[in-house]
């Protein structure tokens, strides 16, 4: 693996080629769309434990190193449900905002029941009006998630080599385009809504890229939609990111919503199981 | 200096050992039966033999142990064993079951230190050999140095007083900062540097040991006060955080360097106050004696010379501090007419007169030889260490630059800043090895039996007689 000659605390590890081809050999047909909709249960359990946008981003991060960095019978002990739910647990637990063990289970039962607002969940869209009843978790249930919650963990911590450090493109871009001169609130939000979208991206962008190359194309796909003119010159240079990059990148980006459209498509009327 | 980008191979080299775990917690769940712990097959007493233990503090234990096995070289004859190396195993106490606070996981605290372990590399921090996930426990298997500061001062007060030799007080000093300074340019505060932490190897190496109250200070999303409330071992605490800084520096820790480069001067802690415990309310009390102490030596701290002082939470306290003792004779406050006359001594010290009278005291009692003595510039060293302006205090980096470190011996390297990485070098002093009690070497999973502090205390000189 290539050293980094960057500043520490602004870069993360990434990943080699070798375990890219690894991860790509050892994933059934549907690698994609499970390791897609996983991100996607991982943000909205997020979302519902009221955590903080970085905590999130940080969990998904740490489930998508430990695709890469673990071997594929590792991988087979928990359902890809568990592995979201110890990934949060674990992010949020190192955050300064921990959440309970059955604040988890309760989000993760809510999120994968016939409640569930979660498309590949409920291909038919969320009941209008929930039974309680779906997402209800007993004692018994809790015990035996809390414990299997605890064994993921530990799990996930040997997989990834214990290493839990995370830096990410969010106050990196919003400096960059201070220092680009074009800071608006308009384009902060969009150069934020690629950044989130980016992480449930199935390309591993934040195993492939550091967080300053991510900000970098982020603002460039942004500053197109939004319209807004950036300076003529090669303004990415200035940020250490070459064309070829960023090209990758803004392609990554911008394909994203034909990626999401062709799983819905893909997946219209069955259920992906994450169990 | 390790990369992040070696991360994920310190990621496999640690996952050796832990592989063959993974399978049989896979094989459990197969057979649809969830195992309430974590199985790891390499279980520590099976690749360890533990010799003895070492010491205990609130997070666990540590043992001092020998690998069973070690891959000896095969091209070597037969029978000429690699010699044995020795570690040092830390056991995380697993957390409490039962007691209203159910077990949530591994530790924050223990996920942390790994974390921080895993990433750093420098040769002045302890070295992290593997981590072993047992069960509910965690056991981080760390380098084993023979030494501790506390044990080598410690050492020179028996049977009678022995000052530390200056040269083995600059390497010391030198090895600390640099890696001290290696820790704050990657975002790494210690927060509990005290000589009980500070490791010596037997070959004079020095490792920054106990990075569990280490923390990232580079994005504090809230303060890092209200994480954990007390850091910092009471007598070695800076006054930023006497007086109730919220967000702190790696300033806290320079002031921790500045106690131990006193304490390896006079063997004994320079600012040694009581602490005030907690009351009932769970508040933080203002540790109204431990600033005493410092105010004794260093005189008050001043709003010309601290810009932020009047804005401390505990500022007020502060004033009460000095109403109590205006009154006594030779009060400090105000300032006696002698201390005006310091002439172009203190440096950036606030009240450099009475650290000048305690060092030269402290001199005076060591009666170094006048070419091996600390110096004048030991002193310059010390009083911009205990600079009271947390932003005004040396830094690691500056400190590594100070001239206290310039080299005067005749030689090619005479005028550079030049010094040993062997704290022993050109000693004859034979230190003792570390004591290990070889009464509680169970290091198994189960509960621990009497977790309260034994053997080495984290934070007390005042037990070494009970050592012995």
């Amino acid at each position: 693996m290539a050293p980094i000659s960057s500043v520490e605390y602004l870069s993360n590890p990434l990943v080699t080629s070798n375990q890219l081809l690894d991860l790509k050999n050892s994933e059934r047909d549907n690698g994609l769309s499970v390791r897609f909709a996983q991100a996607q249960l991982t943000s909205a359990a997020g979302i519902l434990l009221r955590l903080p946008q970085e905590v999130i981003a940080q969990a998904i991060v740490l489930l998508q190193r430990f695709w890469v960095s673990s071997r594929p019978e590792d991988r087979e002990g928990f359902s890809p449900k568990t592995f979201s739910a110890a990934t949060i647990y674990l992010a949020a637990k190192l955050s300064a905002t921990p959440v309970a063990p059955r604040s988890v289970v309760n989000v993760y039962a809510y999120l994968t029941s016939k409640a569930s607002p979660l498309l590949f969940v409920n291909p038919q869209g969320a009941p209008t009006d929930p039974d309680p009843a779906d997402y209800y978790v007993s004692e018994g249930t809790y015990e035996r998630e809390r414990q299997r919650l605890f064994v993921c963990e530990s799990v996930v911590l040997v997989g990834i080599g214990f290493d839990t450090r995370v830096a990410l493109p969010y106050s990196l871009a919003l400096t960059y385009i201070q220092v680009l001169g074009v800071s608006s609130a308009s384009l902060a939000r969009r150069v934020f809504e690629h950044l989130n979208a980016g992480l449930l991206s199935p390309q591993l962008l934040h195993l492939t890229h550091q967080p300053h190359a991510l900000a970098v194309a982020a603002i460039y796909v942004a500053a197109r939609e939004t319209g807004i003119k950036l300076v003529e010159q090669n303004w990415w240079e200035v940020f250490d990111v070459d064309r070829e990059d960023l090209g990758f990148l803004v392609l990554a980006y911008g394909s994203l919503a034909n990626f999401a459209e062709a799983e819905a498509k893909k997946w219209k009327g069955i259920a992906l199981s994450l169990d | 200096m390790s990369r992040p980008g070696t991360s994920l191979s310190i990621a496999q080299q640690l996952r050796k050992t832990t592989q063959l775990g993974l399978e049989e917690a896979a094989r459990s769940l197969d057979k649809k039966h969830v195992g309430n712990n974590y199985t790891s097959k390499v279980k520590i007493g099976q690749k360890y033999n533990i010799i003895g233990f070492i010491s205990s503090g609130t997070y666990g234990r540590v043992y001092k142990a020998v690998e069973k096995n070690p891959r000896s070289d095969p091209s070597s004859p037969v029978g000429s064993a690699a010699p044995k190396e020795l570690y040092a195993i830390k056991k995380f106490k697993p957390e409490k079951e039962g007691d209203n606070v159910q077990y949530t996981g591994l530790s924050q605290s223990a996920i942390r230190e790994m974390s921080l372990c895993t990433e750093l590399s420098h040769p002045n921090l302890v070295h992290l050999a593997e981590i072993v996930l047992e069960d509910k426990c965690v056991f981080m298997v760390f380098e084993y140095c023979e030494h501790d500061l506390l044990q080598i001062i410690h050492h020179h007060t028996q049977p009678t007083r022995r000052p530390i030799p200056a040269t083995m007080i600059k390497s010391i000093l030198f090895q600390l900062l640099n890696g001290l300074y290696y820790l704050h340019q990657n975002w790494v505060i210690h927060r509990d540097l005290k000589p009980a932490n500070i490791m010596v190897t037997s070959s004079g190496h020095v490792r920054i040991g106990d990075l569990g109250l280490a923390r990232l200070f580079h994005k504090p999303l809230s303060s890092l006060y209200s994480g954990d409330k007390v850091v910092v071992t009471i007598w070695y605490r800076s006054p930023d955080l006497l007086l109730g800084a919220r967000h702190y520096t790696p300033a806290i820790d320079m002031w921790a360097v500045g106690c131990i480069f006193a304490e390896l001067l006079s063997l004994r802690p320079i600012f040694k106050g009581e602490e005030t415990k907690m009351d009932s309310k769970k508040t933080v009390p203002f540790q109204r004696n431990q600033m005493g102490k410092i105010v004794e030596i260093l005189g008050l701290p001043r709003r010309e010379n601290w810009k932020g002082l009047a804005d401390m939470p505990e500022y007020p306290q502060l004033q009460s501090l000095v109403v109590s003792r205006s009154g006594m004779p030779g009060g400090l406050y105000p300032n006696p007419p002698t201390s005006m006359n310091r002439g172009g001594s203190g440096g950036g010290a606030n009240n450099g007169s009475g650290l000048e009278t305690w060092y030269n005291n402290c001199l005076r009692h060591a009666s170094y030889p006048p070419d091996k003595s600390p110096g004048q510039r030991g002193f310059q060293l010390l009083s911009e260490l205990f600079e009271y302006d947390p932003d005004k205090r040396l830094t690691a980096e500056r400190a590594l630059h100070h001239e206290y470190f310039r080299n005067t011996d005749e030689g090619p390297h005479k005028g550079e800043i030049w010094v040993s990485n062997n704290c022993f070098e050109g000693l004859d002093e034979v230190y003792p090895h570390r004591r290990v009690s070889t009464e509680t070497n169970d290091i198994g999973t189960g509960s621990l039996p009497g977790t309260k502090r034994g053997g080495l205390p984290d934070d007390s000189l005042l037990p070494a007689a009970k050592r012995r």
